[in-house]
């Protein structure tokens, strides 16, 4: 089989959203038929499985994580496949009368942590936010930029019209320094 | 260079291999950089996660836009109407009211170009040709590229925009059982076929698209107007 231009893709997804659309067009219907046809999962439940698996897809693939692909519409559907394990798993721990982990959590454990990268509390990601809000607008775009969108200081200095690539490597290091002292003033030193 | 600056410098992927190393016999033994690890990653983290949030909303909203609604007996419904209405279009134009070309034009849309293999050479000229929909340039530098699945469906696709049907088909027919394009290859086919006056041929290919499959309702649609 055929192997998948990882590099083309990643171009495609970091440009704009249309490429995320495609992909959406290209595999939805048989990743959400899949699933409630074999998977017992409701529409709903389906279409946010596949919006999340998706979403995994793009990180993995913006942060190099993933470097080999042929069959994108099956990959998807494994990590719904996962997601949907997890999802399960969490509703049966919940029903439980106390919090009993069994062998087969911690297989799925390890599955999902192949598939699903570190989760943070939604408090932590409150308090994050919180901090990320209170830097100025040039500091948020660069920081954004880079661990978001993942552009290089090259690619940056040109978006934002700075001189060099230096520059931007030493503005980015001041904004997230400026960001450390912002979220330790606000949650103490522990954070 | 302090500990912030190195941990950046290790999330970023900069360090060389031996570096690493030095960092995580490092991190084992240093409690503080081990927060400072973690709380760069959390950073990361808490910035992606806003990101996707907002992508997830607006993925919902065009799969809402795309299925009319999440609910089930509504999906029905629409999933209904779409045959009907596809079958409609179909009986319109097998029945001569419609001319061949404007169904063709309705139902010929290129194939979005995401999922590529590796090109070589002039490679992302051609991908590049294709996606701004100048179809003939597409043509002459997917020529020169090797011959995989990839290549001979966006090159059907292509000779197929610009009206070279013979060409189009020869490319289609040509891409291995095992490629990821075969559903799609069916789909793009049978139009072909249709369009060139082959009856059976586009039976043979829209009845080969299953279910889970792209173009699922509109090839079923078809199929009933062609086999009545």
């Amino acid at each position: 089989m055929s192997e998948i231009d990882i590099s083309e893709l990643k171009a495609s997804l970091r440009r704009d959203n249309e490429a995320l659309r495609d992909i959406f067009d290209a595999c939805s219907a048989y990743c959400m038929k899949s699933l409630m046809k074999y998977h017992n999962c409701s529409r709903s439940d389906a279409n946010d499985l596949f919006i999340d698996a998706l979403l995994i897809f793009r990180d993995k693939i913006l942060d190099d994580q993933l470097e080999y692909l042929t069959n994108p519409r099956q990959y998807l559907l494994g990590v719904c496949i996962v997601l949907n394990k997890k999802r399960l798993r969490l509703q049966g721990n919940q029903n439980k009368l106390g919090l009993v982990f069994t062998s087969d959590d911690l297989v799925a454990s390890s599955y999902e942590e192949q598939v699903i990268d570190r989760e943070i509390s939604y408090e932590q990601q409150r308090k994050v936010m919180h901090s990320f809000k209170q830097l100025g607008d040039a500091c948020r775009e660069i920081l954004t930029l880079f661990y978001v969108d993942h552009f290089s200081m090259k690619e940056i200095a040109h978006k934002m019209s700075f001189a060099s690539s230096d520059v931007v490597k030493t503005k980015k290091m001041r904004c997230l320094k400026k960001w450390r002292e912002i979220f330790r003033e606000n949650n103490g030193s522990n954070g | 260079m302090d500990k912030v600056e190195i941990v950046a410098q290790y999330l970023a992927g900069e360090m060389t291999s031996e570096e690493q190393v030095r960092f995580l016999e490092e991190l084992a033994q240093d409690q503080a950089l081990q927060e400072e690890l973690s709380l760069q990653q959390d950073f990361a983290i808490a910035l992606k996660n806003e990101r996707n949030k907002a992508l997830k909303s607006e993925l919902l909203a065009y799969a809402e836009q795309k299925a009319g609604s999440n609910y089930s007996w509504y999906y029905g419904i629409a999933a209904g109407v779409s045959i009907v209405i596809a079958g409609l279009i179909a009986f319109l134009y097998l029945s001569g009211s419609s001319s061949k070309e404007d169904f063709f034009a309705a139902n010929f849309e290129p194939y979005p170009y995401v999922f590529t293999t590796r090109l070589s050479g002039n490679g992302s000229a051609a991908s590049e040709a294709y996606k701004n929909g100048d179809f003939s340039t597409a043509i002459q530098l997917f020529e020169k590229q090797p011959m995989s699945d990839t290549v001979q469906f966006y090159l059907g696709i292509a000779y197929a925009q610009t009206g070279n049907l013979e060409s189009a088909s020869a490319r289609l027919e040509q891409i291995a059982p095992s490629s990821i394009f075969i559903p799609q290859k069916n789909w793009y086919l049978g139009l072909i076929y249709l369009q060139s006056g082959d009856k059976e041929g586009a039976i043979a290919m829209f009845s080969k698209i299953t279910e889970k499959d792209y173009k699922f309702i509109e090839a079923q649609a078809l199929l009933g107007q062609l086999e009545n």
